[in-house]
Formats: C-alpha cells, structure tokens, sequence
C-alpha cells in the first residue's frame, strides 16, 4: 500500500554528476514478474496482467477519470463516463475536467486542488455538474485522488451520477418544508379555533371543567370561576368539593347525589341548580359533564361545562303559567256557553228558537274572542266590539249606524265579554223588530268616556233607534233582557235603564271601568293575573 | 244535567225539582236539601249557571256576591250555611273569605279553571274544589265534600277550642 505522504528520494547518476530529485509515494520492491517486461500489480494475483486490470477498470460502471496533474488533460475515461457524457474517446482525451464542470474556472479548480497538492488531504469529495455533450447536465459527487508515484502524475477521479440521489433529496426537503407549512397552519388554526372557544363560552356565559379519576382532581377553569362568581381562592378542588360548597342551599343535596353518583359509577352528569351570586341574585346553572372510559373499561376521565340558563328556566316557568292561564281561560268559556246554553233553552219557545238564539250568542262570543285575539289578548277597544257587532249591519252606500261622542274604553277580556253579549243583543233585537229590521231604521250610539273623581273610567253608552217600525214594550222578559240587565249590574258594576218610547228603543248605559281601561289601543298594558314567584 | 233531558224530551224551559232530585242521591238529598247559599263569583252567566243548578238539588241561593268585599260583607250579614267561592275573583281576596268561613264551620267549595291554586293557605289546601265546567252530580258531591270537610277540619270538628287558630 501506498504511504500517507510522498518520499522524497535522490538518485546519484553513475558519473557521480548532480542528483536527480524524484518524488514517489512508495520505492517498490519489484517482484518477479511472470511475464516478459511486465511488472506485476501489486495486490493482484500474477495472472491478472495489467491490461487485463485496465480493461476491468474500462467496464466499471462507475465513471473513472485520470487527468494529467499539470495539464489537466484526460489520460483516460472509461466507458461509462464517455457513454454518460456522450463524448467519443478521441474527442474526450483532447478535453480537460474545466470542459465538463460548468461550475468551475481554472482558478477556482486549481484551488479546489489545492489540498491534494499540499499533501493536506489524501482525497477530496465533493458535488458539483457534469455537462454532457449536447450541453445538458447532471449532477455528480467527485471522489478525487492525487497519484504522483509515477509519471506522468495524476489526478484519479471516481465520479457518480447522483441525479437519483439529488432528487430524492430535492423531493425530501419539499417533504419537510410541507410539514413544516402545514405544521404552522395546524397551530395556527388551532390558536384561532381556541380562541373561538374561549369567545363562545364566553358568550353563553359558559365554563368548562376537566376531571380525572384516576387521580381523583379536577380542573375548574377561569370561566367558570367568573360564571359561579368566585374568587380565585375559592376554586372548588375536586368534584365533591364544588357540589358541596357551589349550590344554593336547597339544591345542595341534589348535586352533592348526583357528584357522588358520577364519582362512583362514572356516570354523565346532567343537573341544573341554583347558585347565589355575591350581590344576593340567584341564577340557575345547567351542569353537564361527558365521561370518556380508559381502556380497561373504567371512567378515565370527564370533561363537562356549566351554562348560565336563568333566563331560560324563567322562560319555562312563564310558559308554564301562561298555559295555565290558557286552560283556565278555555275552561271559563266553557262554562260560559253552558250557562248560555241552558239559559237560551229556558226562554225558547221552540226549538228552532233554540238553535237561532244559541248559535247567535255562541257568534257573538266568538267575534269577541276574535277581536281579542287579533290584540294578543290584551285589551281591547269598545268603539272595536260596535264595529264589529254592527259591521253586519252596514251597506255600501247607507249606513245604519252610527257612532258619536269621543274616547274610547280600553276593556279587560271579561268586560269586553259582557259588553259583547249585551250589544249583540241590542243588536238582535234591532234586527228582528227594531230600527235594523227595515230599510230606513237607524241606530245612533253616544259613547263618552272619561275619568271620574277616583280615577276610575266612566263610560257612557246610549243606544238610540229611530225611523224603525212603531216600538211596544216587551211583554215577556226575554234572556236577552236579562243578560243585558245582569251584564251591565252584575258584570260591569253598572246601571242599565231600557225605554220603549213609539220611535224607537232606547238604552242607557253607564258603567265604572278600573283606572287602566282610558285610552287607546298603542297604550294598553295587559294587566293579567300572572305572577311569578320572585324565586322559582 | 236536567237542561240535556229536558232538551231531549222536548220540553223546553221548565224543570221541575223531580229531575234535579233523581240527579241526587236520596243520601245527598238529605244533606244538602233545605240549605241557603252564598254564590261569589263575578261573571253574571256563571252566577246564573251556578245558581240554576243549586236549584235544582234544592238549595236556595240568598246572596251573591262579585268581590271578596262584597263576600265578606254578606258574611256579616249572614244567613246561609253554604258557600261556591270563584277562586279568581280580583286578586286573591278569596282566600281570606275562605279562612273566614272556615273558621266559623261553614262549608264552602272552591270553583275554579286552574289546576293549582299557589296561593291557597295550607290548612284549606284539601278543601273540596269544583273544576269548570262541571255537571250537576259533581256540584252536588262537591258540596257534601265542604260538609265533611268542615265538620273534620273546622274548629267544630276538632273539639277543643272555638278560637279560630290557622294552623302552621
């Protein structure tokens, strides 16, 4: 093997003139050689000869270079670096490594060198391109080696055509940088995805809480201390300890059960309980907890929220009233068309006048409830139930009613209820004998509405007719008479005064209304009988 | 109801106390025949509704009233030994006249269309309640239910005292 450095040796010439100054990596012992003037290569059996070694090296399927250490020119370039590059032999052996390596100058080459001269280094390698014949590269790594034993000396260059290699590193690093983007793109997102959440609780006014059981702690975060109205201190350590000191005192035992209960079998929780704020406000708190099993089948740990939901459960308690009421309204009227039933009944004389008087009232109770329901049940306007108790009576071009005076009332749904049956009564009777019963009858009505010294409304209602058939008092009491006397009394706690004088029947009403019923319609205020408890 | 046989039978408007009494029961006949009744209910057909069939079981009606006031006043007045109290008369008065009448053992029935009454007192949470609409025969059961339950409930019933006391 050849030594790390060269040695420098001198010959003496047989005249015993001057020395010659040779330089060579090793002084080989020749052995005998088998063949005639060839010497042996060293570390090779002694029948591979030279040119045999020089044939195999021709085959290589590495590309082997050797250049002229001075003046760079090619002594040799086998195979398959001519087939790579596309030179023919000829015309390589008149080029240089310059004439194939694009990236280099001479200068920079000869520096590249450098090392190798200087004995620095035994090799150098490193990657660069090759360019081929027809000018199109590729990319190569150049195991290089300085050979000055013999001369000429030389540069052995082992080149490999690391296109392959280079893209699979190329194609690597833009695997990486993907990564890396969608790595950033992931955190990015999930930043902004937490910060959405943490806007969203705060919003529904939310808080979330972790717990783990097989260390038996759990995590209260900041938004539910804020929800529950605690202080930092206060933050309950463990489930048992914030169902033991959270709720309101009445809920307490319910949710200390219920802790227990998730604890212990690692059921979901799902309670809802109030809690008192600081400043003395109770809210009810919805408490919603997800238990995620560990492998083993067992509760590894629950994740769970609290929502404020105040507003919510006075909503349903509200509800709730509002479908009593409703039931208690709908059973009221119920009773109210029996006793029109049975009352009808006993003052018919048959039973077509029967069902003509009775289906007449139930019309007259059901454009009531109509008109009410059209005002979302709240009050309702007087001059509104004439208008529509003597709409019917109305003509195109002749009216056959009118009404005079100022105000209006605003009435309750019972007053509007009594006031209904009386004037469809009037109005009844005006059609079947009365002043709407021919073509040239009127009704005037006076309606004057005003407050008296309590503050209470007066209202004053006369019901006038005139140009209608001649009038006789009745000569029987009639339920109507007796529902319009009972109504105005009883009902309205007013008076009622009828008059049969021959024009036309006259009614006087007046009645006292509560505080609230003066004004107009944008003005009312429901005044129901609803009221919720100031804790639920 | 003696108006759907009546009506049935064809002969309108008359009714005479032979089918308001075969409605009740000879037993309830006894209890509840002869009495005088306060009927407070501010809705003027309802008040004839309910006054018509305390009629027929035979049960005179001397006063109506359309307040608590005006309840209470007739209880000063007195002269009846039986009372149907609507429960939603303005604001809840009527609770106080219950009381009242309670503690003097006279029976009285709660007529109501709600299903809950919040603002009952305890001690008449159990008093006999009539749920409108309702027929003869549960007017009638009713009542004997306010009978037993003032002799059981009232002062009377419970022997020792005549102060009214309104138990906790």
């Amino acid at each position: 093997m050849a030594s790390q450095r060269p040695i420098r040796a001198t010959l003496t010439t047989k005249d015993g003139h001057g020395a010659v100054p040779v330089t060579r990596s090793r002084i080989d012992r020749p052995e005998r050689s088998g063949q005639h003037g060839a010497s042996p290569i060293e570390g090779s059996r002694r029948s591979l000869t030279a040119a045999h070694l020089g044939r195999i090296v021709n085959q290589s399927v590495n590309e082997i270079y050797v250049f002229d250490a001075e003046s760079f020119q090619f002594h040799m370039v086998n195979r398959r670096a001519r087939a790579n590059l596309g030179y023919s032999a000829e015309e390589l052996l008149g080029l240089t490594p310059l004439d194939l390596k694009p990236e280099f100058t001479r200068k920079s080459f000869a520096e590249l060198l450098q090392p190798l001269r200087s004995g620095e280094v035994e090799r150098l390698v490193f990657e660069t391109l090759h360019r081929r014949r027809d000018g199109s590269t590729y990319d190569v790594e150049v195991r290089l080696q300085l050979m000055q034993d013999e001369s000429p000396a030389v540069f052995f260059a082992i080149i490999e055509d690391i296109t392959e290699r280079k893209r699979m590193q190329r194609a690597l690093q833009r695997t990486n940088r993907d990564l890396e983007r969608r790595v950033q793109e992931r955190t990015a997102a999930l930043r902004e995805s937490r910060e959405r959440l943490v806007a969203a609780l705060d919003a529904s006014a939310t808080g979330t809480f972790r717990h783990d059981f097989r260390v038996e702690r759990s995590d209260f975060d900041e938004s539910i201390l804020d929800l529950l109205d605690l202080r930092a201190e206060e933050r309950p350590a463990n489930l048992l300890d914030f169902a033991r000191r959270v709720p309101y005192a009445e809920d307490r035992e319910m949710v200390i059960a219920a802790a227990e209960q998730c604890l212990r079998e690692g059921t979901d929780l799902d309670i809802d309980f109030r809690i008192v704020r600081r400043d003395g406000s109770i809210r009810w708190i919805a408490h919603r907890g997800r238990v995620f099993r560990g492998t083993t089948g067992g509760p590894a740990y629950m994740t769970g929220a609290c929502t404020e939901i105040t507003d919510r459960k006075h909503h349903e308690a509200f509800q709730q009233l509002l479908m009593d009421e409703l039931n208690h309204r709908i059973k009221n009227t119920l009773a109210v068309v029996m006793s029109i039933a049975a009352q009808t009944l006993n003052h018919s004389i048959s039973r077509e006048h029967f069902e003509e008087s009775f289906l007449s009232r139930l019309q007259a109770l059901a454009k009531m409830h109509d008109a009410l329901s059209r005002n979302m049940w709240r009050k309702i306007s007087l001059r509104t139930l004439i208008e529509d108790i003597l709409g019917v009576f109305q003509e195109e071009d002749c009216r056959h009613y009118v009404i005079r005076g100022n105000g209006d009332a605003m009435l309750s749904p019972n007053q509007a209820q009594s006031f209904s049956l009386v004037l469809h009564e009037l109005a009844t009777n005006a059609a079947k004998c009365g002043a709407l019963s021919v073509e040239s009858g009127r009704v005037a009505i006076t309606l004057e509405v005003g407050a008296d010294r309590d503050g209470r409304t007066r209202v004053s209602l006369q019901w006038v007719e005139s140009d209608g058939p001649v009038v006789r008092p009745p000569t029987r009491r009639g339920f109507g008479l007796r529902l319009i006397e009972s109504s105005i009394a009883y009902d309205l706690n007013g008076q009622v005064k009828l008059d049969y004088p021959k024009e036309g029947l006259r009614c006087a009403i007046d009645v006292r209304l509560g505080s609230d019923a003066l004004g107009s319609a944008g003005e009312a205020r429901t005044r129901t009988k609803l009221s919720v408890p100031a804790c639920l | 109801m003696s108006v759907i046989t009546t009506l049935i039978e064809g002969a309108p408007g008359a009714h005479s106390g032979l089918e308001g009494r075969e409605i009740v029961t000879s037993e309830t006949d006894k209890v509840l025949s002869g009495l005088h009744a306060l009927v407070a209910e501010d809705n003027s057909l309802m008040a004839m509704l309910i006054s018509d069939m305390l009629e027929e079981i035979g049960i005179s009606v001397v006063r109506t009233a359309n307040s608590a006031e005006g309840a209470k006043e007739a209880m000063s007045e007195g002269g009846f030994d039986i009372a149907t109290l609507d429960v939603n008369l303005e604001g809840h008065g009527i609770y106080g006249v219950a009381s009242m009448l309670h503690a003097r053992s006279i029976p009285f029935v709660f007529v109501t269309g709600y299903r809950e009454l919040p603002f009952c007192p305890a001690e008449l949470s159990n008093a006999p309640r009539l749920d409108k609409p309702f027929t003869l025969r549960q007017l009638a059961a009713a009542l004997v239910k306010a009978i037993n339950f003032a002799k059981l409930h009232g002062p009377a019933g419970r022997g020792n005292s005549t102060n009214p006391i309104i138990e906790a």
